[in-house]
């Protein structure tokens, strides 16, 4: 059952225009001159009850604004769209009692008051059953183990303790989709990691539809199996991650070691990286690695041989870059 | 209703985190009341009556008005909303299960309750103090006056609301706010008592809601001005807050569809 459809959903904005200067900022007070962009064009998008979507594009793509439209914060200009089978720009209570917005770096939280404060009054905004809401808090405290600083002003605590906070926030009154915008935004590496961990569980456990943006390709490869690449407003592949990933990321990176002087030649079809005596890294195909790993180790005798998987920073930046033609 | 009352609590919760905050708040409203007597003491230097008002109904008339103006902090409610916006932060309202209206006012009740728990001793010790002699008028008039205070920043909520969301079309409305500003704290007599304006000004000010926010109630409350008289303001001041309500709910309605929030 799709809980999200959009079809040829589009939606442009008119942006102003001037030209530099002092006298570019006098002329537009009186000629003014606007633009259209085109920020999500004729998209289709089916998202099934209980899935994980990753929503990914570079800066300017069109990830948040179709997120705005998914939330009913901004209106399409045209096409069809439906969220838990409302219109949501109607912005209904009964619809937005239905699921929750997770945004970086908006917070719902109080920041003079405890987190355990916010948790009530969202328990009444809600109206979240007794019964439910000691649950859900109990469930989500051990979960995120944040149970030291239900009582403590949120202004002292760290980002990471703050976004579970605003986690346990979103999902007290058990919503059907969850939008994520940029959750480990500033997280480091820890945090982010265990956020995966949490958002993993909640839709496991809960059956939670979760769509998620992020600039942080790891979450998406660890947490989504499908995947939706958005590039100048156009859906450029919606699929299997795993697939994605193995169509872009074709290279490995090859590190090897040396004990004494040695001069390497780069073999063919490789990129070099980085060549010292005693260490060169070079970039080199997928396809082959393991019977090239094994020549050099012949030819070579290198301490040390490793293969890593491509930074997944460059496969992204060959996704967006390329479309689906690579 | 219960959740605007959660609102309510925790933006008075929010109120009292700090303690200097608390004990500044207290020192300034009782400072109100030293206040009025060095300037309308200088003012009154060497005459009894100026502009119908004894020394004493004066000050009374200022701690009156003054306690009045400082429950009236929705000044903030159009600037918040204007920054909110202008910054794509009001999004964050516009996703919860609540009417922005009664958001706004709700907060304002959790603020102003907190300021009540000052300003009330302070009228209190005023009346005391001022009054001596007994209070000269009607009973009715002074429940009708504390009832418009109520209801007096409930439209000036509303009023600053409206203001406020207009930022989704204009982006910005400083002008506005600054404009109604110097507008409102005349009509609303919080520069002068505006009985000491010419009558053809004073009966079109009538007419108008801002006087009846801070002027009409603490006329009443003072035993300045008659029940029949306050029930006209009464009156207006109902009309005006219907009126605004529905026209800010509509204009909510209506502006935030034009809202792109573009590039944030």
């Amino acid at each position: 059952m799709n809980v999200i459809t959009t079809q040829g959903l589009s939606k442009i904005y008119k942006r102003f225009e001037k030209e530099a200067g002092l006298k570019g900022s006098v002329k537009s007070l009186f000629n003014r001159k606007f633009t259209e962009k085109h920020a999500v064009s004729a998209f289709d998008l089916n998202i099934e009850k209980g899935e994980f979507v990753g929503l990914i594009g570079p800066n300017g793509a069109g990830k948040t604004t179709l997120v705005k439209m998914l939330t009913g914060i901004i209106a399409p200009t045209s096409g069809e769209i439906s969220v838990l089978g409302y219109y949501p720009n109607k912005l209904e209570n009964a619809f937005k009692k239905q699921y929750a917005v997770v945004m970086g770096q908006k917070s719902q939280l109080f920041f003079e008051l405890t987190p355990t404060d916010t948790f009530r009054l969202f328990k009444e905004l809600y109206a979240i059953p007794d019964d439910l809401y000691k649950r859900n808090v109990g469930y989500f405290v051990e979960l995120f183990g944040v149970s030291q600083f239900l009582n403590v002003q949120v202004r002292t605590l760290s980002l990471g303790e703050r976004m579970k906070m605003e986690l346990i926030v979103a999902l007290l009154h058990s919503p059907g989709v969850l939008f994520l915008d940029e959750p480990t935004i500033g997280l480091d590496a820890a945090s982010q990691r265990q956020m995966r961990l949490f958002l993993k569980e909640v839709n496991r456990e809960k059956g939670t539809t979760i769509l998620l943006t992020s600039h942080y390709m790891e979450d998406v490869r660890s947490l989504c199996p499908r995947s939706i690449v958005i590039g100048g407003g156009a859906k450029i592949y919606d699929g299997s991650t795993d697939n994605l990933f193995d169509s872009y990321q074709t290279r490995k990176k090859i590190t090897l070691a040396f004990d004494t002087e040695t001069d390497f030649t780069v073999p063919y079809n490789c990129e070099l990286i980085d060549k010292s005596p005693y260490k060169v890294v070079f970039m080199a195909p997928k396809d082959g690695d393991a019977r090239l790993i094994s020549t050099l180790a012949q030819e070579y005798t290198p301490i040390d041989i490793s293969a890593e998987e491509e930074d997944i920073g460059a496969v992204v930046e060959r996704i967006y870059a390329g479309g689906m033609n690579r | 209703m219960k959740k605007y009352m959660a609102f309510s609590k925790i933006f008075f919760k929010a109120q009292i985190i700090y303690r200097f905050d608390v004990a500044v708040t207290a020192i300034e409203a009782l400072g109100r009341i030293l206040f009025a007597w060095l300037i309308w003491g200088a003012v009154f230097a060497g005459r009894d009556v100026v502009g119908g008002f004894t020394f004493r109904s004066m000050l009374l008339y200022y701690v009156v008005s003054s306690c009045i103006a400082t429950l009236d902090i929705c000044f903030g409610v159009s600037s918040e909303i204007n920054h909110e916006v202008r910054n794509g932060l009001y999004t964050k309202f516009m996703v919860i299960p609540i009417n922005q209206q009664l958001y706004w006012l709700s907060k304002n009740l959790g603020v102003v309750s907190y300021l009540a728990m000052f300003v009330l001793p302070v009228a209190l010790i005023s009346g005391w103090l001022f009054g001596a002699g007994g209070y000269a008028g009607q009973p009715a008039a002074a429940i009708l006056g504390l009832l418009m205070i109520p209801l007096g920043l409930a439209f000036m909520v509303t009023f600053h609301f409206f203001i406020g969301i207009h930022a989704f079309k204009f982006h910005d409305v400083g002008f506005f706010i600054y404009f109604q500003s110097a507008l409102v704290q005349f009509t609303q007599g919080g520069v002068i008592p505006i009985n000491l304006l010419p009558d053809t000004v004073l009966n079109i000010l009538r007419l108008l809601p801002f006087p009846h926010v801070i002027y009409t109630p603490s006329m009443l409350l003072i035993g300045g001005m008659d029940f029949r008289e306050g029930l006209f303001s009464a009156g207006v001041l109902i009309v005006w807050l219907a009126g605004m309500s529905a026209a800010a709910q509509f204009a909510y309605k209506r502006l935030r569809i034009k809202y792109d929030g573009v590039g944030i």
